[in-house]
């Protein structure tokens, strides 16, 4: 150790370390506190629906849907150097891929019994982890979440309008709950009355304050604004200001005024008022941190599982797990059919969840070390990142798996755990996996 | 007022959500290392087996995440 | 559900993107690399047959020439173990023959000698009786008969090589 501290190199990389850890740490959020905070990451507005980016002849493109297609073109791209000329002895690329099917070829087999028992699971299991593996993986990398378009609130403000305002013209008034307060239905005309709605429903719906075209790194957490300070929303409904003048303050854009705890809480911060404002809307965002994709996943999965059950015992017995006559089998049976049949679904919107959750979380997460520890902080995140992401795009094709072996499986081989249906069948997938790796890791 | 209520329920569930899983993944890692010690040969399926189990056990932990996430951001 | 991000025009456009991209890796990979691995699996299968065969074959012909070789040795040495007693017989029938010849020869030798001999001794035993009968004749002067003469000088030689002999 002290042969180790002598050696300069050494040292001058210790000192290194520790004055990024420094400078990271004083340019971060904490060292905002105490005047530092130069560093500061703006923080994405953090939304569960995917931001829309394009509007394509009245549907709307989302970011995760493009980022989808962008990790599917990648996937496939990969998949065709590899499977373009197969030969004997394997490439690289072909030995890649070989191995990958070989792996869940085998844990296929031992979970399903037997040699050559997985293969019917093989197809859907294989190109669901690949393809979620692909997603994860894809929405980690930098700049995706973070690069994109400035939207105005003008622009923010038109989409919901033209929404509702559409809404309103197919008579749908009361779809949506909204707080009384904001409902006004002496306003005849739907596109004013929409407005007022929405401008009463995002009231505090936040912007962050920017110059020019970037939004400025540093302080984005005291450089909000709500949407009440670019409009008077307040002066609007009581009716002191018409509409049109409320549209012009929203084409404006323009920070009118300030709180008295921003103006407290952000000294260094300068006069915001008279800025614009807005919020960041990325281009790309991983497409696992979209509920329609992991939703899309989740049901190809349950569908397939249902076809599997179907295939191996037929329609009629296979509906005889979920619908039983209680009059013959008893009232218990019938119940516990029902339960069945809530399972499947209860499984659709676990898988939804699990795999959601996960990525979201962990985008979230770093974010959060972005701002608590800029440059530095995200490295160690970003490793167990990439191992989530493996390991959620493995559990949910582990799970498409034992489900269809079990949906497969006779009536009466198959233990019951009743209401405790979903934590049963994860201990069954857990107990699932025997010996896949023992003969690739060693 | 409301703002506040929120804040003190999506922190109550992810404090709450996290106990539970928080216990789940210790006590199955100890268990896990115990098997290990007690047959180390068998380290690769108990290795595996152990991760799979963890991410169920951290799924819980999203949903509750998630349920903080949707009450500050969503609700 | 709109403020958690499910719409249905989200869900369709990712659920048939899914769709069709789990068809083209159908397609691209699970296809051909199953494809391949059984045939690999098929091939390995087939060459490891070949190769217990192989051994097998190798086996029963190493036996075999084994046992051929076994025999040959056999052969072989039965042959030189032949030869050897041919050979020495053919000795021993050489060395009796060349024996026996060599006794002839000795034999006819000595024959030979004997008759020459005998011949001789008759011839100078005549030559002698000649000179005695001559001499004697000058001696006695001419009164003895040559033939009674002749008698005496025979019995005398007789009896002397009679005495010589023993």
């Amino acid at each position: 150790m002290g042969k180790l501290l002598s050696n300069p190199k050494v040292i001058v990389g210790l000192v290194a370390a520790l004055a990024v850890f420094f400078v990271a740490l004083a340019g971060g959020a904490l060292g905002a506190s105490f005047g530092g905070g130069f560093l500061g990451s703006p923080i994405p507005h953090i939304q569960l629906a995917a931001e829309p980016v394009a509007n394509i002849g009245g549907y709307t493109l989302n970011n995760t849907t493009i980022m989808f297609w962008a990790s599917g073109i990648l996937l496939l791209s990969l998949v065709w150097l590899a499977t373009r000329k197969m030969t004997e002895i394997p490439g690289r690329m072909q030995g890649l891929f070989e191995a990958i099917v070989e792996f869940f070829d085998s844990t296929a087999d031992s979970v399903a019994g037997g040699p050559k028992a997985g293969r019917r699971y093989l197809p859907v299991m294989l190109g669901i982890f690949l393809i979620v593996l692909f997603s994860n993986w894809l929405g980690i990398l930098p700049g995706i979440g973070t690069i994109g378009k400035v939207e105005t609130v003008a622009e923010f403000v038109e989409h919901r309008v033209e929404h509702r305002a559409h809404e309103l013209d197919k008579g749908k008034a009361e779809t949506k709950l909204i707080g009384s307060a904001c409902l006004r239905p002496a306003v005849k005309d739907h596109h004013d009355r929409a407005f007022i709605e929405v401008l009463c429903e995002n009231a505090n719906e936040h912007f962050v304050v920017f110059d020019g075209r970037l939004i400025k790194p540093g302080r984005t957490e005291q450089t909000k604004v709500g949407l009440n300070q670019v409009v008077e929303v307040d002066e609007l409904l009581a009716g002191r200001i018409t509409v049109t003048e409320a549209e012009h303050q929203i084409e404006e854009g323009i920070v009118l005024h300030l709180s008295a705890g921003q103006k407290a809480d952000c000294k260094q911060c300068g006069d915001l008022t008279g800025k614009r404002a807005g919020i960041l809307v990325p281009y790309l965002r991983g497409s696992s941190t979209d509920l329609n994709t992991t939703l899309a996943v989740a049901l190809f999965a349950m569908v397939a599982v249902q076809i599997w059950g179907i295939r191996a015992l037929g329609g009629r017995a296979y509906a005889g797990k979920f619908f039983v006559n209680p009059f013959t089998k008893g009232p218990i049976l019938t119940g516990v059919g029902f339960l069945e049949m809530f399972g499947e679904i209860a499984r659709t919107i676990s898988f939804t969840f699990r795999l959601f959750g996960n990525m979201f979380a962990g985008e979230i997460l770093l974010i959060a070390m972005g701002f608590l520890l800029p440059v530095i902080g995200m490295l160690p995140f970003l490793g167990l990142e990439l191992f989530v992401g493996l390991i959620q795009a493995f559990v949910f094709g582990m799970l498409a798996l034992v489900f269809g072996v079990s949906a497969s499986a006779h009536h009466g081989e198959e233990d019951h755990g009743g209401g405790s249906r979903g934590s049963h069948d994860d201990e069954h997938a857990a107990a699932g996996v025997h010996t896949p790796q023992t003969q690739g890791a060693h | 007022m409301d703002g506040d209520i929120k804040t003190i329920g999506a922190g109550l569930a992810i404090a709450l959500g996290a106990l539970g899983p928080g216990l789940g993944i210790g006590l199955l890692a100890g268990k896990a290392m115990e098997a290990l010690g007690r047959n180390p040969e068998a380290r690769a399926p108990i290795q595996q087996n152990m991760i799979l189990a963890l991410a169920f056990c951290e799924a819980i932990a999203i949903y509750a995440f998630l349920t903080a996430i949707i009450i500050v951001f969503v609700g | 559900m709109s403020a958690l991000g499910i719409n249905l025009p989200g869900l369709i456009t990712q659920l048939v993107s899914f769709l069709i991209l789990f068809f083209l890796l159908y397609k691209l990979l699970y296809g051909p690399v199953t494809k391949m691995l059984d045939q690999r699996a098929e091939k390995i299968k087939t060459s490891l047959e070949a190769a217990e065969e192989a051994r097998k074959q190798a086996a029963s012909s190493a036996e075999h020439v084994e046992r051929e070789l076994a025999a040959a040795r056999e052969e072989g040495q039965r042959l030189i173990s032949d030869a050897r007693d041919a050979a020495n017989r053919f000795r021993e029938q050489e060395q009796v023959r060349t024996r026996q010849e060599i006794e002839q020869t000795r034999q006819r030798a000595l024959a030979d000698i004997a008759r020459e001999r005998d011949q001789a001794v008759e011839e100078v035993r005549r030559e002698f009786a000649d000179l005695a009968v001559t001499a004697a004749e000058k001696v006695v002067g001419r009164s003895l008969d040559r033939t009674a003469h002749a008698e005496v000088i025979d019995r005398v030689l007789k009896e002397g090589l009679v005495e010589r002999k023993n």
